[in-house]
C-alpha cells in the first residue's frame, strides 16, 4: 500500500498557485494545504507513490529524505482517515512526477499538514425518512393527533 | 424526466389556471410555466424584477405545480430512500445527467436535465414552502444551469452599481449579511443577498437573481432605513422586497472575506489570491449549491482575476460602508 486513489465520487479539489483546497462533498468538511503541503497532495493526487513523492519532495526542497518519507507517510494515513482517499495497490504512475509541480515553490521545507474546516458539517442533517406518501415520495412521520 | 414532464402537462389540463413567465436571469432567458397560480404566488414578488416582456428562445424551462392546486404527483422516485443524502441530495442524481433534490420536510422536488433544458419544480403543497426557498426560487435549478455554463454560483452579498460591485463572502455570523444591508440603506444597489451568480468572461460580471433580502431580527441595520415592502416575516427574519433597489448585472471589482472585528472601525489587508479561493469555495459549494463539483474550477478563476481583501468589520456601520467605497474605489 504506497500510493493514493483520491476518492473523486465525493471529494473535489483544486490547485491555486501554492495552495490545495480539498472538499468532501458528503461531510461538508473542507481542508487546505499550503506550500509543501500543496506539493504532496498534487503528487499524491496522481497517484504517485509515496516512495517517489518522498523523493521528490527531499530533492526540490533539499530536505532530509528520512524526515520527509515519515511525514509524507502521516499525511497519507491521514487524507485516508479523513475519507478523502484510500490506498491505491495497482497505481498509475505518472511519468514524471516532477512535472506535475509548478515552478515556483514555498521556501523553505516545513511538514506537510492538512488544516481541516468542519464549520460546515453542522448544517448536513440527514432527513430522517420514515414514511412514503400514497404517491411513492417520502415524507416525514405525521404529527400525532 | 419525460415522464414527469407529462404530468406536468396533464396537470396543466387539469387546472383551468396555466401562467407562463419569461425571465432575463444570468444574461439568458428562462421560461417558467405554472400549472395552477399557487406557486407563481410565492415566487413572482422575487423574480418581479426579471420578467422581461420580449424573451428571445428560452435557455432553460422550469415547469412547476404543487399538489394541492392539481392533485397530480410525479412518477415515483427511481432511487432508494438510503439514496437521500444531506441538504436534500440524491445519490447519483447530483452529479452528470439528470440531477435531482427532494426537500423531505417541505415536500419540495427539483428536476434538472441539462440535454433537454428542462427543469422541474414540484412541492406537495406550495403553503409549506419555507420562506428561505420561497426568497430564492429555483436556487438548486439555477446553480446547476448556471454551473454547467461555466458559470461561478458564489456564496456571498453582493452590492454596488451598474459600474461595479463587489462580493462579500464569509461564513454566518462574519457580517457579510449587515455589510450589504448597510449599504444598500446607504445608496448602494443589491445585486445579491446571499447567493451570486458570476460569469468569467472578458469581463468578471456578478447577476442578481432575486429581489428579496432578508433581515434578521435585532439587526443592525434597521427596515426602516432600508425601505422596500415587507413581504413576508417568518419567526426572526423577515422578507423585504427591494426590487426598485436590484441590480440585475454588475462587474465584480474586488472580493470581500468578512470577518467581525474588536473594534468600531474597520481594518483590511489585502487577500492573496489562494486565500480568496478557500474563503469562496468552502462554503460556496457545500452551503449554496447542490455539492456540484464542477463549480471550483469557476471559484478558482474568479480568485485568480479579482483582487480580494480581508476586512475585520468595526461596529461603525459608516465606516463599514466607507471601506467598501474605498475598495471599491481601488478596485476599478
Amino acid at each position: 500500500m504506497n500510493a493514493l486513489r483520491i476518492l473523486d465520487g465525493h471529494v473535489t479539489h483544486e490547485r491555486l498557485d501554492d495552495e490545495v483546497l480539498v472538499i468532501n462533498l458528503e461531510t461538508g468538511a473542507y481542508y487546505a494545504l499550503g506550500g509543501v503541503g500543496a506539493d504532496c497532495w498534487t503528487l499524491l493526487s496522481r497517484q504517485a507513490p509515496i516512495d517517489t513523492t518522498s523523493d521528490v519532495l527531499a530533492e526540490r526542497y533539499r530536505a532530509d529524505r528520512a524526515t520527509v518519507r515519515a511525514e509524507v507517510d502521516a499525511l497519507a494515513a491521514e487524507l485516508v482517515h479523513e475519507g478523502l482517499a484510500t490506498w491505491e495497490e495497482d497505481p498509475s504512475i505518472p511519468a514524471d512526477p516532477l512535472a506535475l509541480l509548478p515552478g515556483a515553490i514555498a521556501p523553505a521545507y516545513t511538514p506537510p499538514r492538512l488544516e481541516k474546516y468542519d464549520d460546515m458539517e453542522e448544517l448536513l442533517l440527514l432527513d430522517p425518512i420514515h414514511e412514503v406518501d400514497d404517491a411513492g415520495w417520502p415524507a416525514l412521520p405525521a404529527e400525532p393527533a | 424526466m419525460r415522464a414527469t414532464l407529462e404530468v406536468f402537462d396533464r396537470a396543466s389540463d387539469d387546472t383551468h389556471e396555466t401562467l407562463e413567465r419569461s425571465y432575463e436571469l444570468a444574461g439568458d432567458t428562462v421560461r417558467v410555466r405554472y400549472a395552477g397560480t399557487r406557486l407563481a404566488d410565492r415566487f413572482d414578488v422575487p423574480l418581479a424584477p426579471f420578467v422581461t416582456e420580449d424573451p428571445a428562445a428560452p435557455a432553460l424551462t422550469i415547469s412547476c405545480w404543487d399538489r394541492t392546486t392539481v392533485d397530480r404527483s410525479p412518477p415515483p422516485p427511481p432511487w432508494l430512500h438510503t439514496d437521500h443524502l444531506p441538504r436534500h441530495r440524491i445519490r447519483g442524481f447530483d452529479a452528470d445527467g439528470v440531477r435531482a433534490t427532494y426537500d423531505v420536510q417541505h415536500g419540495l422536488l427539483h428536476l434538472y436535465d441539462p440535454e433537454s433544458r428542462q427543469a422541474v419544480c414540484f412541492a406537495q403543497d406550495a403553503a409549506r414552502i419555507p420562506p428561505w426557498t420561497a426568497r430564492a426560487p429555483f436556487r438548486a435549478l439555477l446553480g446547476w444551469w448556471a454551473t454547467d455554463r461555466g458559470l461561478a454560483v458564489v456564496h456571498a452579498s453582493a452590492v454596488g452599481g451598474p459600474n461595479g460591485c463587489v462580493l462579500v463572502t464569509g461564513p454566518s455570523g462574519s457580517g457579510k449579511s449587515t455589510t450589504a444591508l448597510a449599504c444598500v440603506a446607504r445608496g448602494f444597489g443589491l445585486v445579491a443577498d446571499d447567493v451570486a451568480i458570476v460569469a468569467l468572461g472578458a469581463e468578471v460580471a456578478a447577476f442578481a437573481s432575486s429581489g428579496i433580502a432578508k433581515v434578521e431580527a435585532g439587526s443592525p441595520v434597521g427596515l426602516d432605513e432600508l425601505g422596500g415592502t415587507v413581504v413576508e416575516v417568518h419567526g426572526a427574519q423577515t422578507m423585504l422586497d427591494l426590487g426598485g433597489r436590484v441590480v440585475r448585472r454588475a462587474p465584480v471589482r474586488a472580493v470581500i472575506a468578512a470577518s467581525v472585528g474588536a473594534d468600531a472601525r474597520c481594518r483590511v489587508e489585502r487577500l492573496a489570491p489562494a486565500s480568496c479561493f478557500r474563503a469562496l469555495a468552502g462554503h460556496s459549494v457545500v452551503e449554496a449549491l447542490s455539492g456540484d463539483q464542477r463549480s471550483l474550477p469557476a471559484l478558482r478563476e474568479l480568485a485568480r482575476r479579482v483582487p480580494a481583501y480581508r476586512i475585520e468589520l468595526g461596529s461603525d456601520l459608516d465606516d463599514v460602508v466607507a471601506t467598501v467605497c474605498v475598495v471599491l474605489e481601488r478596485s476599478a
